[in-house]
């Protein structure tokens, strides 16, 4: 079977299934069809506020490209200044697993009191939440790296530009895909959750306007327009980069 | 001191031997000094002197070889040869100046020269080719790290693949060949820089037998051709005769015991009597040095009794 139809035949199941569950208990869970048509009128009517649903998820999407872009970049060069100097990798070897253990939510709530109820406390809380994630997967890519192509590089006398553009770099591609495909994967979650905390605009205040509303079908519209844009970006943009990237693997 | 023929070696003890094979495959045990001469008939020499490398782990000091004296004509073929672990290896490394010596020195044209001033390029026992790359790109990396112009790299990389027959894989990626074209690229790679010397360190010892022979085949054909120098390590004895003018013998200690220099015409076959006379004799002079030496040592650690 080809991807497209796998992909149309599970969608296709999940789909039966929430229709069924939707018989079940029509209150709990309202049927696709609801919430399908208020997709479409989100998209192209606006929610009650006139806002059209395209703007939320543009903000929401903004505010997780610009985070996500930011760990990884940041945790690449972190990596980079721990593989240069064995000290900057003692110090952050140390550090590592506490900034990785405060919940996201308590990062969100204390960036939000320090920044403001805005984009940038948004994007600060998520770029600091995840760049140590980041930072292991760049980390471990690094320590891999075959130290025999190294010494064959100075074998031919190649510059440090060099190995790091023809080596380091190509090697640390995989580990780059494998860190922003995951980040990607958990950015917007927090990204909609610091919305739903107070900020004014994105999916995550739409998301909050319905629940207080007691609304799950709005609620529920949102949800699947913003996992459907996820699923688009992972299958239309991501995967095809990471296509062409190692198509050497492929040869 | 004793030295013979195109490559001359020394140990500062007096337990060195030299062995001259000719042509009809007698070999002789030489003690006499001979001029040297090379392939082509010229003289020059690279000349190693008292070259000694230790390691420190912090607790303990291990002396890899120390103190040892020998010549290299240039153009021959010179191949060191020794047990696994013996440091052969290692003095390729020191000779080409990725690892500093202790001590020593390293004399070209009568001038004392720093390792790093050899124009060289090195084959390694894997091709270490990088996936990513097309071949013909392995290639330009080596020729872009050693500065040759742009509008010259193509032609080189078509050169030598097509000198290694592998002109026609310039697209293909490292994993589409098997493991003797790869190792044949990173011969490519090597001598595409077009280096005074040709540093290459067991690089048939992964390969099956079948691709290795066919290998050491090329291998010549290609010196013959390019009359580069090659330094060649390995512990195959058979590998050493068929492909040497001359042969470095390490024994286990690091010690450089023995020098063969290996006068059988070429080209020549696998199986001439000539070469297998020499192997014999180079490995009963091997034996014999491993046995003098056990039984010295033997003889130093025995407890006196009387």
């Amino acid at each position: 079977m080809k991807r497209a139809s796998r992909i149309a035949v599970s969608i296709l199941v999940f789909v039966v299934a929430w229709w069924l569950l939707s018989v079940y208990n029509t209150r709990m869970f309202p049927s696709p069809v609801l919430v399908g048509s208020l997709i479409i009128e989100f998209v192209f009517e606006g929610d009650i506020d006139n806002s059209s649903a395209l703007y939320h998820l543009w903000v929401t999407f903004s505010r997780v490209l610009l985070s996500t872009g930011l760990a990884l970049g940041i945790a690449l060069g972190i990596g980079v200044a721990m593989k240069a100097n064995d000290s900057v990798a003692k110090v952050f070897e140390a550090w590592l697993p506490v900034w990785m253990t405060p919940p996201d939510v308590v990062v969100i709530l204390v960036v939000m009191v320090i920044v403001g109820f805005n984009t940038q406390a948004v994007v600060i809380a998520v770029t600091f939440a995840y760049t140590p994630f980041a930072l292991v997967t760049i980390w471990q890519g690094l320590q891999e790296i075959d130290s025999d192509l190294i010494e064959m590089a100075d074998a031919f006398e190649a510059s440090r530009f060099e190995i790091w553009r023809q080596i380091y770099i190509p090697h640390l591609l995989s580990y780059i895909f494998s860190s922003l495909r995951n980040l990607f994967g958990m950015t917007w979650k927090v990204a909609v959750i610091a919305e739903v905390f107070g900020i004014s605009n994105g999916v995550g205040s739409r998301v909050r306007f319905w629940f207080l509303q007691g609304e799950i079908p709005e609620v529920l519209a949102y949800a699947v327009l913003f996992i459907g844009v996820v699923l688009v970006i992972e299958y239309a943009v991501l995967n095809p980069i990471q296509h062409r990237a190692f198509a050497w693997r492929r040869a | 001191m004793t030295t013979v023929g195109t490559t001359h070696m020394s140990q500062s003890d007096d337990t060195t031997t030299d062995t001259q094979v000719d042509g009809t495959g007698d070999a002789q045990v030489d003690d006499t000094t001979a001029s040297g001469t090379g392939m082509d008939g010229t003289e020059e020499l690279i000349e190693f002197s008292n070259l000694s490398k230790s390691f420190d782990n912090g607790e303990e000091t291990f002396t890899v070889f120390e103190d040892l004296d020998f010549e290299i004509a240039e153009g021959s073929f010179t191949s060191i040869m020794g047990p696994s672990g013996c440091g052969k290896s290692t003095l390729l490394n020191v000779i080409s100046g990725l690892i500093p010596p202790d001590s020593g020195e390293i004399r070209r044209d009568g001038s004392t020269i720093d390792p790093g001033e050899f124009f060289y390029s090195y084959v390694f026992q894997e091709p270490r080719l990088l996936d990513w790359l097309t071949i013909g790109e392995n290639i330009r990396f080596a020729l872009r790290a050693q500065e040759v112009p742009p509008e010259d790299q193509a032609g080189r990389i078509y050169r030598y693949l097509e000198l290694v027959g592998l002109e026609d894989k310039i697209d293909s990626y490292p994993q589409q060949l098997s493991g003797g074209m790869r190792q044949r690229v990173g011969i490519a790679r090597a001598l595409a820089v077009d280096p005074e010397i040709l540093f290459m360190d067991e690089p048939f010892s992964s390969l099956d037998e079948f691709t290795a022979k066919e290998l050491r085949q090329d291998l010549i054909e290609i010196w013959e051709e390019t009359g580069k120098t090659i330094i060649f390590v390995t512990h195959n004895s058979s590998e050493a005769v068929f492909l040497s003018d001359s042969i470095l013998i390490l024994d286990d200690t690091g010690e450089l015991f023995d020098h063969v220099e290996v006068d059988v015409p070429r080209p020549r076959g696998i199986g001439d009597e000539a070469l297998i006379e020499t192997e014999s004799r180079m490995m009963e002079e091997f034996f014999a040095h491993l046995d003098e030496t056990g039984e010295a040592d033997s003889d130093e650690t025995e407890p006196d009794d009387t």
